[in-house]
């Protein structure tokens, strides 16, 4: 039988190699400029026209604005809405790199950890900037919980700050694990209908259900990461 | 793509943008009212299983990592798995209260998941 994990194995397709380092043009980076080219065609296209009563192109397009825009004010307040192209774009990439990728033949660039984490990371270090550039020093005290005893502070800061930065951790594993385990379980149920002949119906059923299962997935997972920026972001602006 | 605009399709434009926002607003308040209901799905276990274990995972990466540079094994490890654990389950109890499960002043919660109380 095939083997599940061959799917994640990186192909370098320009072989570029920079002062020893590998900067490798691989079918990873070329999924992701596909990811970003059908995002940016998609807006682009859709909003060529601008009509009053909007195509259906159009209606997708201002479908994802109002639905981002909905999420930022209601997770990260008004405030939040400055931040709107920043997260509007985090959005699309992940959708688009978590959809494009459940079609056959395609490489999913979300289920490695290191791409996830990437993200996470620039998200976790703008948005800690982001808190000292608007409350200074003021926002460390968003480390020291309201209304706690004196004497549990030194217990309970460093359990804060913990929380505090397992966040990026937390935000890249999830998407990581759920992409990654739901590609592995389509491939080993895809295996099976070979592997069993006539009875292969059997596994071939289940793999069309998981692929509708994963569609949803990769919706949820994009949607969920982009709901934990926005109140990470929250957080950063109004510290509680 | 945007072929739908017709003259024709002018005519009783005002009547059907106010048609369509009485509509939105009577959806509105569905929504606000399903607002008060927890945000249960599938995602939600598998969301707090994640929080708890990278707290502790991470806690006990660090308390390795601090204790191999500073010679302090296994002090620092049995520590931050503490911490880390701790921060685990903070992290998973902020994110049940968010979605609703938990009422944060104790008692039970909206959902099916009880508070601490």
């Amino acid at each position: 039988m095939a083997d599940p994990l061959h799917q994640f194995v990186i192909n370098p397709l320009v072989p570029i190699n920079v002062a020893g380092l590998d900067l490798s043009f691989t079918q990873s980076s070329l999924w992701m400029m596909i990811s970003v080219g059908a995002a940016y065609g998609l807006v682009m296209l859709g909003t060529r026209h601008a009509a009053l009563i909007p195509g259906r192109l159009q209606s997708v397009v201002e479908l994802a604005y109002e639905f981002i825009a909905g999420l930022i004010k209601d997770n990260a307040g008004r405030e939040g809405m400055r931040y709107f192209p920043a997260i509007f774009t985090l959005f699309m990439f992940i959708l688009f790199g978590n959809m494009l990728g459940l079609v056959p033949m395609a490489f999913t660039f979300t289920s490695h950890i290191i791409v996830t984490f990437a993200m996470a990371i620039t998200v976790f270090v703008l948005i800690t900037a982001l808190g000292f550039a608007i409350h200074g020093a003021h926002f460390a005290h968003f480390f020291v919980p309201a209304g706690a005893p004196k004497a549990m502070i030194p217990l309970l800061v460093p359990i804060e700050i913990i929380s505090y930065c397992v966040r990026p951790i937390s935000l890249s594993v999830r998407l990581f694990v759920n992409m990654m385990a739901g590609h592995m379980m389509l491939k080993v149920f895809a295996g099976f209908v070979t592997a069993l002949g006539v009875f292969g119906f059997a596994p071939l059923a289940v793999t069309v259900a998981l692929l509708g299962f994963e569609v949803v997935v990769a919706f949820l997972q994009a949607y969920i990461f982009t709901v934990l920026t926005c109140i990470y972001l929250h957080d950063a602006i109004h510290m509680h | 793509m945007a072929d739908d605009d017709h003259d024709r399709a002018f005519a009783d434009l005002d009547q059907r943008i106010r048609a369509a926002r009485d509509q939105r607003e009577a959806v509105g308040k569905g929504n606000g009212a399903d607002r008060n209901q927890p945000k249960l799905n599938f995602g939600t276990g598998l969301t707090v299983g994640i929080e708890l274990v990278v707290g502790v995972v991470a806690g006990v990466g660090l308390g390795l990592a601090l204790d191999s540079w500073l010679g302090t094994r296994p002090i620092l490890t049995i520590l931050l798995f503490l911490l880390g654990t701790a921060a685990g389950m903070l992290n998973a109890w902020r994110h049940l209260v968010r979605i609703g499960m938990i009422d944060p002043h104790g008692g039970k919660g909206d959902g099916q998941g009880r508070g601490p109380g």
